[in-house]
């Protein structure tokens, strides 16, 4: 390389550069900010600063329990912790942005504004995964179910057949048991109430629905039930206000409607059993709903301004069944089981989705057992187990979106094996024990704790709850008065199993169905042991008996129960903790 | 990171404004430089070593093309070999994380047209045979190479921070914090607008943070925000939801519809980052140049380039229009050079055909305006003018937002109303409820210049002192308005986090 030199001229092009930089327009916006500064200049400067700040101040000032989740019904996602590693730093800002979304101050509030505006100014859904329909009706959009409505997405000619034959496959394997199989279907609720759909959701084609039971009457001999014709009807009887066969805030069927439901499967059930006595309307009392029911307003944090007052259809006799198991709420095993007095009555297996699990209750009146899943499909050890006499699979219309009958029918030959296969021999060489909770718990002697009138005393009310001790004829029994969704009651400190797991039986009357929630802390030095764990199990109204497995080792510090968001008089006969498995 | 999420809102930009001014000024740039990193890595953990890549060569090559420029034994072949190093060095930089994938699939369909091959190439980072480390880091689970956010607009900054230089027009930079702050500065990083090193060079070094300043920041900030999540994101759910249909089944109503959607959200949204950027800029003492001026009242595609993405516009203007020979060398070769320029445009905004066919689209039209059109137009009455503007800037906006060249075609023909039998399955009324009709309603008013006139007439009272009540009542009711939009962008973030479990109790 040569010697270098400085170029003058290039020097001074760039100081004609420098000069050209300082003369450039650096502001050509619509609002320069010259001039003297303004009050509301510094007004602004001051609200905005503030108003950047409150999020941090209201987490600092109010409680993570008053800013908790609970109308969102899940748990807000985990606090990120950030380690010294190429996974932990790529990983963080993805998790913290996720904790902070779900937890940041204010959020609850700005959530409940933004739904309050969408809904009473625009008058529209606050979230897409509703419609907002006249007369402040709600309606579900997932699995097309709008397209679904107008018959804009019909099923294909292959479809149709596909659905054909998982239904004969599985009616087919049955039959060839003895046992009676229907397929049952409910529609949504814009089928029956399709003047609160807003008018510019118009029709123009039929249902899935129309067209599988159609189809199915065209070319199959299959015994399909469709409520709908049975529901329009019943919705003449309407009453007043929130006296409907579906929920208005909701999506599901009332009590009316499910026992228009229930009155027709018993109607077809008659056939095979016509010793049945099924229950009919005049059995039943129409009283004001404890609660809201099925209600979005809660869960778009409107309660207090979307009221909703459902009736339910309460008995005027005594039931015969008794609830003794409900599954963990969000469990994937989801599984109710209803006994009856009456052991010579046939038992059922009700196999479906949101809309039969309340079918099990008006069903477990007449059959010595009921058993009822929530799943798609059902195998052979299903059948092997509980050996039903019937079998009834319940879904809402919207299965013919959200499953795929080509699956199905794989899983139906998969699970249940051939037609003319011998299910029953593995139930006949069965030598496992029984796995049921509640023959489990029986099994089981290694008693943690239970109730008595002794430590009943120890009982500590949790909130603004009252505890009451009841004398019954055997045994002391506890009155529990509760005013809000945080009242309840703390156990006594006993023993929990370090290994294995826990058996829980509660016996206890509810005045109406809720959702118990069991809180617990983990033992010190557990992992995470400061934070406390919880679970949900649906009670129905009145009595229930009921066995469940918290198979959490970790537990072992205080155990809270909570009988729900609804305010009332729960009495509690008997709550017993077994350990097994150790 | 993005503006519009709770963690920049609530936890980043105070954090940074608290950073920011309690340090002192010496440390001013050294914040902003490591809050701007931190804000990339957010967003990108592992490909923010692309941008760091991107700052310390592009920072070596305007001390070395500086060096070559002012030294007078350094021929001119060796200036231009310098520039075109650091040049193609960026350009290679942008064609592997945007275009190479794309190349890629071209090749592979060119390959199967002429019979050389039988079966797609495959995916590029396959053929690479990448160690599974730098696989992981570079490419998406899918296998296709991840798209460093910004990698656009921080290339032609790059780019035109050394071209300047090689043109004596700046002088480089030589404190590695302050490059490194131009380069990544957090307002602008990832939409932009395109900040020439030029016109932030001396604020780089010596900047005025004032309380009327920051005040205007903040009015910009809040109402950028508010332009995207209010108005973008509610005429976005129409307007995906009618792309995404069938083209059989869409009527040319609907089509339109969901075009004029698009429209408002691509302008609300873009623009809205940008008002982001200049209001951010503010609150830290830079003045960023306009970027948007109203494209929507423009009477011709070539007025449309004056007014939309304007640090685009000039940035191809300056250094590619020119460098070609603008239209110094004949009318054909003038043609020639717009067309170009607006093929790579298109190029520009993504790797797609569709991107392309924009681009090329705009460079005919543009030359077709030039070629007489444009006159005309420009005497006729100022509604045909619109009438003229409108549907053309819809129907390439068409082509712009559509998947593939397939759908795109369908669509067009859907607009021209060409569809055989769309049936009755889409209407317009469908996708317009309330909270659309509001977005948009407020998008067409916001695409008119009201507001700088209703400023203008306020200023013009100040300047003649009149009037003290009402201009006092116009600026808090200007307060309210700037709180009250931020209010709601920021019920409307929090809700974007709103997500209930629902089966709960059934």
């Amino acid at each position: 390389m040569g010697e270098e030199h400085v170029d003058p001229a290039a020097v001074e092009a760039l100081r004609g550069g420098a000069e050209k930089e300082r003369s450039l327009p650096i502001q050509r916006g619509v609002l320069p900010p010259t001039g003297p500064l303004r009050l509301a200049d510094t007004v602004l400067i001051v609200v905005f600063l503030l108003a950047l700040v409150a999020p941090l101040v209201d987490g600092w000032l109010r409680p993570s329990s008053e800013r908790a989740m609970l109308a969102e019904q899940r748990e807000p996602s985990a606090k990120p912790t950030l380690a010294l590693s190429t996974e932990s730093l790529t990983a963080f800002p993805k998790l913290f942005n996720a904790w902070y979304g779900d937890t940041f101050g204010l959020r609850d509030k700005l959530v409940r504004l933004h739904n309050l505006f969408k809904w009473f100014v625009l008058d529209v859904s606050p979230t897409p995964t509703l419609i907002k329909g006249k007369d402040d009706w709600v309606f579900f959009t997932w699995y097309r179910t709008i397209d679904v409505y107008r018959g804009v997405a019909p099923l294909t000619p292959k479809e149709l057949e596909d659905w054909r034959r998982v239904i004969e496959y599985r009616r087919d394997w049955l039959a060839r048991r003895g046992i009676t199989y229907f397929f049952a279907v409910t529609p949504v609720s814009s089928e029956i109430y399709p003047e609160k759909m807003p008018e510019r959701f118009d029709r123009v084609g039929p249902t899935r629905r129309d067209q599988l039971f159609e189809y199915m009457a065209k070319k199959s001999d299959v015994e399909l039930v469709d409520f709908t014709p049975l529901l329009k009807e019943e919705r003449k009887n309407d009453g007043g206000p929130d006296d409907f066969v579906y929920y208005r805030l909701g999506v599901h069927w009332t009590d009316r409607g499910i026992l228009v439901g229930y009155r027709e499967l018993m109607r077809r059930l008659q056939r095979r059993f016509p010793e049945m006595q099924p229950w009919t309307r005049s059995d039943f009392e129409l009283v004001s709903a404890c609660d809201s029911g099925d209600s979005w307003a809660w869960r778009l944090y409107m309660e207090d301004l979307l009221p909703q007052r459902p009736f339910d259809l309460a008995p005027l006799h005594d039931r015969r069944a008794s609830f003794v198991l409900g599954g963990d709420v969000r469990g994937d095993k989801r599984r109710y089981e209803y006994v009856n007095e009456d052991a010579s009555l046939p038992v059922c297996l009700l196999v479906g989705d949101s809309f039969a699990e309340p079918m099990n209750e008006f069903l477990g009146e007449n059959f010595s057992r009921t058993y009822g899943y929530r799943r798609i499909t059902f195998g052979a050890d299903l059948i092997a187990e509980h050996e039903p006499d019937v079998v009834i699979q319940l879904y809402n219309e919207r299965c013919f979106v959200s499953q795929d009958p080509v699956h199905l029918l794989a899983l139906a030959q998969r699970d249940l094996g051939p037609i003319d296969g011998d299910s029953r021999a593995a139930k006949d060489d069965e030598t496992t024990p029984d796995d049921r909770p509640y023959a489990r718990f029986e099994a089981a002697s290694d008693v943690r704790f239970a109730l008595d009138a002794k430590n009943g005393s120890m009982l500590a009310a949790r909130g603004a709850a009252k505890i009451e001790r009841r004398e019954e004829a055997a045994h002391a029994s506890f009155a529990i008065e509760t005013h809000g969704p945080d009242d309840g009651f703390e156990l006594p400190h006993f023993d929990f199993p370090t290994a294995g797991s826990a058996l829980l039986r509660m016996d206890v009357t509810c005045p109406c169905a809720t959702t118990l929630e069991l809180r617990y802390a983990p033992r010190d030095g557990a992992p995470d042991a400061e934070a406390s764990r919880s679970r949900r199990i649906l009670l129905s109204q009145g009595r229930n008996r009921l066995v469940f497995e918290l198979d959490a080792p970790e537990a072992g510090g205080w155990w809270t129960l909570s009988p729900g968001r609804v305010e009332g008089r729960y009495v509690l006969h008997a709550l017993e903790v077994r350990a097994v498995g150790n | 990171m993005v503006f519009s999420s709770p963690v920049f809102l609530f936890v980043f930009l105070p954090a940074v404004l608290a950073a920011y001014f309690l340090f002192g000024r010496r440390l001013h740039n050294f914040v902003l430089m490591t809050a701007s990193l931190l804000f990339y890595a957010w967003g990108e953990p592992a490909l923010v070593l692309v941008m760091l890549l991107s700052i310390t060569v592009n920072f070596a090559f305007g001390l070395w093309v500086e060096r070559l420029a002012v030294t007078s034994s350094t021929t001119g072949e060796k200036r231009r070999s310098a520039i075109a190093v650091a040049v193609i060095f960026n350009i290679a930089l942008l064609a592997t994380f945007k275009y190479a994938d794309w190349l890629w699939s071209v090749a592979s369909s060119l390959l199967i047209a002429s019979g050389a091959i039988d079966a797609p190439l495959g995916l590029l980072s396959d053929a690479l045979h990448l160690s599974p480390g730098l696989r992981a880091a570079l490419c998406t689970e899918a296998g296709t190479i991840r798209l460093p956010i910004g990698v656009s607009f921080f290339t032609f900054q790059a780019m035109s921070y050394v071209i300047d230089i090689h043109r004596l027009e700046v002088r480089a930079q030589r404190s590695i914090v302050n490059f490194a702050l131009y380069k990544s500065l957090f307002p602008q990083l990832i939409a932009g607008p395109i900040v020439r090193y030029a016109d932030v060079a001396e604020q780089l070094v010596s900047r005025v943070t004032t309380a009327q300043g920051f005040a205007y920041g903040v009015r910009r900030f809040a109402l950028g925000l508010g332009k995207k999540l209010l108005i973008a994101n509610t005429a976005a759910l129409p307007a995906d939801l009618i792309f995404a249909l069938p083209g059989d089944e869409l009527t040319a109503a609907v089509a339109w519809f969901g075009v004029v959607c698009y429209a408002i959200q691509l302008y609300f949204d873009f623009s809205g980052y940008s008002d982001m950027a200049i209001g951010l800029g503010h609150m830290f003492g830079f003045r960023f140049l306009e970027n948007f001026n109203y494209p929507y009242i423009s009477t011709t595609i070539t007025e449309y380039w004056r007014r939309w993405h304007i640090s685009l516009s000039t940035w191809l203007r300056d250094y590619l229009y020119f460098p070609l020979g603008g239209n110094r060398h004949g009318k054909a070769r003038t043609y020639f050079n717009l067309f170009t320029v607006f093929f790579l445009c298109g190029l520009w905004h993504g790797a797609a055909w569709n991107f392309v066919l924009f681009g090329m689209f705009h460079g005919a039209i543009m030359v077709v305006e030039r070629l007489g059109l444009g006159r005309i137009v420009r005497s006729l009455h100022p509604v045909l003018q619109r009438v003229y503007f409108l549907p053309l800037m819809l129907v390439t906006y068409a082509v712009f937002r559509g998947e593939g060249l397939r759908a795109t075609g369908a669509y067009l023909t859907a607009m021209f109303g060409l569809n055989a039998d769309p049936g009755p399955n889409q209407h317009v009324s469908l996708y317009l409820d309330a909270a659309v009709g509001a977005a948009l309603v407020a998008g067409i008013i916001g695409s008119m210049p009201w507001l700088p006139k209703v400023l203008e007439w306020r200023r013009s009272l100040e300047l003649a002192n009149e009037r003290v009540g009402l201009r006092r009542a116009l600026d808090f009711a200007g307060v309210v308005l700037v709180m009250g939009v931020l209010s709601f962008a920021a019920m409307v973030l929090s809700a974007d986090t709103y997500n209930p479990f629902i089966y709960f109790r059934f």
